[in-house]
């Protein structure tokens, strides 16, 4: 039992509770939801071709051949707004509609992408956009599916500004485009013990793992602004996990720059109760690639 | 005895003592002073009367318009301080109240980076520290506090917010003083002593533990989301006599905050690493000459350094923010009586600010009034570098005379400031490429005005006025950052009031004000904007609202204020077509103050309520994929406001003396009421739903002190 005299401190720490629960978890399934954009190559300079899809979902599974009607966003975001997107891109005056609707879709990569969200400027002293920590510069890509909207951001291969001459050639020499990761066979397991994805106890923790290949985080150079150098980082990999029943430990892992590990796993109470609820991994680089895939767990009785 | 002028007898050392409280070493202000001294009780150990007798010449106090002093032995009275004078600012008329662990002054709708600290006259970047538990000056060091919420004189400057004015007080002619003292916050002493006849010292010092009590006794996680707080701070003084009327006086202060928060996630992108280490350290010399006639001089030269280091990871995001400022700078003035009824003033107030800064993030880190963002979200993913240097330096010169007309006093002012503004770049940084500097000279003309009216004994009337200018902050000449072409802001300021003598120590005051301010330095709306302009002077803003204060001053133990504001404060950009609410705006404001204490039982309360913070609401979201987080749509800027604040606090304290040392024994009790008052917004993960994060629940501190 603590002393009297700490109660007061316990108050204070009630602090840390004082954040309350807001709804379901992320990671719960409950209603249609765009959980990813892929673009494939994942990395385009403009005027390349770029394929793209999405992940659709409901709870009742993932949507085949989803009616997604498409749109490049034309508007970068201004200062005033710490998003990766313009809210002037929700509207239609500052987007330039693909054709659709249609669940996949190949267009060319807008010649201006770099002008518009990358660092290329008009003539004069304009200030050049800022990269992501990774260097990048990204086109949004507009989704929008039954009453939803999504963007995805295909990274755009631009020059590098604001360099010296010597390190932007060594850069372009040394850079390569991104590659989207590829996911792994997913595997389960009940207590140590392997389990079949098509007879998950009910009721039961269930381990999730997923892996990727070591090449799936990729290393690559990057401009240091602080440093004016480059230097060499590697992705980071992330894997996002949503379920239609059940309950998960963790919504988010992964692995972070500096981790080796080419797999990351989280937990999954299973429903009390039999019946099949649908799995859906996302795995996401540090530089805009993505891979997904669905499972259809069944719960044995 | 009355203000009313006329002669008469007083002792030196205590006018001395109360002109010192007044900020003013004119003998009838010093006179005023006097009486208002009368009001308050001294500390055990404060200088015992002393033989010397003079005779001085009284003239009317200047009165500033909702200008309020509190002393120290009110100011620690007040429930909610933890006996810390400081944190009485909190509970006066014109102040917001800021959230909770943010250690921010909010004056008439001002941003807390417009309202100056003063400490003896030079500037110190924090009246609390970080984390708002404490001051950050040693409260028994401490003579009064005054606040000037706006209007002020033309001794003062470079500020469009109010003034804080802390002064130090006359240490002890005798013997060896002192305390120990020591709550569940931290721990603090002082020691002072009269070495000889002629020199006096001091030092004190205090230190926060509150971080290695908290470990013993709560999770590890606390720290996630109510980042604990180190604090200390110290002070030394040295007072030396030189002749009857002349002394000097040698002043160290220094504070530091260490703030760390972590937190550990699965998920790479979200694993939290930030720590902020702050402070700031000065050495104040200063010559005082007072003459017998009421003429007096002083000079204060002074140097000093304010450090600032933030370093933070948002999973991959880096954000470094790092700024040293080397302060230097001297307050000088010169106060003589020219006839029987103009008193002049003239002096010299210079500051000058030598800053290395270093910065690595995002744009838009942290976020600026007008910026959409929602607590608690990280920074943009776009970050850059910067590292660079500015100076400045700022001359002012002043004079103002103090005329009286029968009972309307008059003290016009001007302050011509003279901007000297020095940075490393331009352009940003492009590989070794020489950095082209910049060098630039701006004056500012700032005219002031003060007139109050003693209707009749019981009566006073007063307007005051004022134009203020405002160097931009060093951290906003980035070239990458911000704009290395800023100029200074401006500010006018217009109140006036009425204050009225209801019986002995007991008064109201009724204050209006008005505040117009334009070049406000403000986040550029363009997406692209030119090389070196991400920020603007295109804010303008306007406060306005009127104050009343209602207080007894302490007198058989009775001490006690209703303070009420009701007042709006607004921003926008040129050429928007209307005002909206500033970030600090609050509507109502109401701070409500009783202590009593008899034969060593003390017993106070304090009762606040203030409107809630303005807010932007979320009206939408939409789903950005690649990195699989929601981002929220704004609705209208600060168009929905948190809930209204209120708390009741109480204290209760038991002095017992011994034969030498007196023992003091308090437990202050915050928010008795639970109430569960909301800090911030927050947002489910889709933005769909909305609720608040609560702030401090019931909060008892149990300390005691040992004087001697």
């Amino acid at each position: 039992m603590r002393p009297p005299l700490l109660l007061p401190l316990t108050l204070l720490a009630g602090l840390a509770s004082c954040r309350p629960e807001l709804g379901d978890p992320e990671s719960l399934l409950q209603g249609t939801r765009i959980l990813a954009v892929r673009g494939d190559p994942a990395e385009a300079a403009p005027g390349d071709p770029v394929s793209y899809q999405a992940l659709v979902v409901t709870p009742e599974g993932m949507v085949t051949d989803p009616a997604l009607r498409w749109a490049f966003c034309a508007a970068p975001k201004p200062l005033t707004e710490d998003g990766a997107v313009s809210a002037a891109c929700l509207g239609e005056d500052e987007v330039r509609p693909l054709p659709g609707p249609a669940a996949t879709l190949t267009a060319e990569t807008p010649k201006d992408a770099c002008a518009l969200f990358g660092p290329d400027t008009p003539p004069g002293d304009f200030r050049p956009r800022d990269p992501d920590v990774t260097g990048g510069y990204y086109q949004p890509v507009r989704v929008r599916f039954s009453g939803l909207t999504a963007f995805g951001l295909e990274r755009v291969t631009c020059h590098l500004p604001n360099a010296p001459v010597d390190l932007a050639i060594e850069l372009e020499e040394r850079y390569h485009a991104n590659q989207n990761p590829t996911l792994g066979a997913l595997t389960a397991s009940v207590d140590g013990a392997p389990a079949a994805l098509d007879h998950l106890p009910s009721g039961a923790e269930v381990r999730l793992e997923v892996g990727w290949t070591k090449d799936d985080a990729e290393t690559y150079p990057v401009f240091d602004l602080g440093a004016q150098a480059i230097v060499e980082r590697r992705e980071a990999l992330r894997v996002s996990w949503f379920v239609t029943a059940g309950e998960l430990g963790a919504e988010v892992t992964g692995r972070g720059e500096s981790d080796p590990e080419t797999a990351t796993a989280t937990t999954f109470r299973a429903p009390g109760v039999a019946g099949v609820a649908h799995l859906f991994i996302v795995l996401r680089d540090s530089r805009g690639g993505v891979d997904f895939a669905g499972y259809d767990l069944t719960i044995a009785p | 005895m009355t203000g009313e002028p006329g002669s008469l007898r007083s002792n030196s050392k205590c006018l001395d003592a109360a002109a010192d409280r007044l900020g003013s070493a004119s003998a009838g202000a010093r006179l005023s002073a006097a009486l208002l001294v009368g009001l308050s009780a001294a500390p055990a150990w404060a200088d015992p009367p002393a033989p010397t007798e003079v005779t001085v010449r009284a003239a009317p106090r200047r009165r500033d318009p909702a200008r309020v002093t509190i002393s120290t032995e009110e100011g620690r009275r007040v429930p909610g301080t933890q006996g810390d004078a400081l944190k009485v600012v909190e509970s006066l008329p014109g102040v917001g109240r800021s959230a909770f662990g943010g250690g921010k002054l909010v004056v008439w709708g001002a941003a807390p980076s417009d309202t100056r600290v003063y400490v003896d006259g030079v500037e110190v970047p924090a009246l609390y520290h970080e984390s708002g538990l404490r001051g950050t000056v040693n409260a028994d060091l401490v003579q009064s506090i005054d606040l000037f919420p706006g209007a002020y004189g033309p001794e003062f400057g470079r500020g469009l917010g109010g003034l804080i004015r802390v002064q130090t007080r006359n240490l002890p002619s005798e013997g060896i003083h002192g305390y120990v003292g020591a709550d569940l916050l931290d721990a603090s002493g002082m020691l002072s002593a009269a070495v000889g006849g002629r020199l006096r010292i001091a030092v004190a010092g205090r230190g926060s533990y509150l971080d290695r009590i908290l470990a013993g006794v709560v999770s590890p996680d606390v720290g996630d989301y109510f980042p604990i707080p180190r604090y200390r701070d110290y002070q030394a003084k040295a007072q030396l006599t030189l002749r009857e009327d002349e002394e000097l006086s040698l002043l160290l202060l220094g504070s530091g905050d260490t703030i760390e928060r972590a937190k550990d996630s699965p998920d790479p992108a979200t694993v939290l690493r930030e720590t902020t280490e702050s402070g700031y350290h000065r050495v104040i010399l200063r010559y005082t000459r007072t003459s017998p006639d009421g003429d007096s001089v002083s000079v204060t030269p002074f140097f000093g350094q304010d450090r600032r280091d933030f370093t933070a990871s948002f999973g991959p995001l880096p954000e470094r923010q790092g700024d040293t400022a080397w302060k230097y700078g001297a307050r000088a003035s010169y106060r003589a009586r020219i006839t029987e009824a103009i008193t002049a003033s003239v002096g010299v107030d210079a500051l000058g600010s030598a800053s290395e800064l270093s910065r690595v993030g995002s744009l838009d880190t942290p976020p600026r009034d007008g910026d959409h963002h929602v607590f608690g979200q990280p920074p943009g993913a776009d970050v850059n570098a910067d590292d660079w240097t500015a100076n400045i330096v700022d001359v002012g010169p002043y004079a103002l005379a103090e005329v009286r007309l029968g009972p309307v006093t008059i003290t016009p002012g001007l302050r011509a400031d003279a901007f000297l503004i020095e940075g490393s770049r331009l352009t940003p940084r492009v590989g070794q490429t020489p950095a082209l500097g910049f060098s630039r000279l701006s004056a500012a003309i700032d005219p002031r005005l003060s007139v109050s009216w003693a209707v009749t004994p019981r009566i006073t009337l007063s307007a005051a006025f004022g134009l203020y200018h405002q160097p931009p902050a060093p951290a906003d000449l980035s070239a990458v950052f911000g704009t290395p072409a800023l100029g200074v802001a401006r500010g006018l300021h217009v109140s006036g009031g009425q204050a009225v003598r209801l019986a002995e120590g007991l008064g109201v005051e009724l204050t209006g004000y008005y505040e117009s301010l334009d070049h406000l330095v403000v986040r550029s709306r363009l997406a692209s904007p030119k090389l070196a302009r991400a920020l603007t002077q295109d804010g303008e803003g306007r406060s306005y609202g009127v104050q009343v204060l209602l207080k007894k001053q302490l007198k058989d133990g009775l001490l006690g204020w209703v303070a009420y504001s009701a007042s709006r404060s607004e921003r926008r950009r040129v050429g928007d077509p209307s005002y909206r609410l500033s970030d600090h705006d609050q509507t109502s404001v109401l701070s409500a103050v009783v202590s009593y204490s008899r034969q060593g039982w003390g017993a106070g309360a304090r009762f606040r309520y203030a409107t809630g913070a303005p807010r932007t609401p979320v009206v939408g979201s939409f789903y950005e994929a690649t990195n699989g987080h929601f981002e929220p749509i704004f609705g209208a800027e600060n168009a929905i406001r948190l809930p209204d604040f209120y708390a009741l606090d109480l204290r209760l304290e038991k002095k017992i003396p011994f034969s030498r040392v007196s023992l003091d024994v308090y437990l202050d009790v915050l928010n008795v009421t639970y109430r569960k008052n909301a800090e911030e917004v927050i947002y489910s993960f889709d933005f769909s739903q909305r609720s608040y994060i609560t702030g401090l629940p019931t909060l008892a501190v149990l300390g005691a002190r040992l004087s001697f």
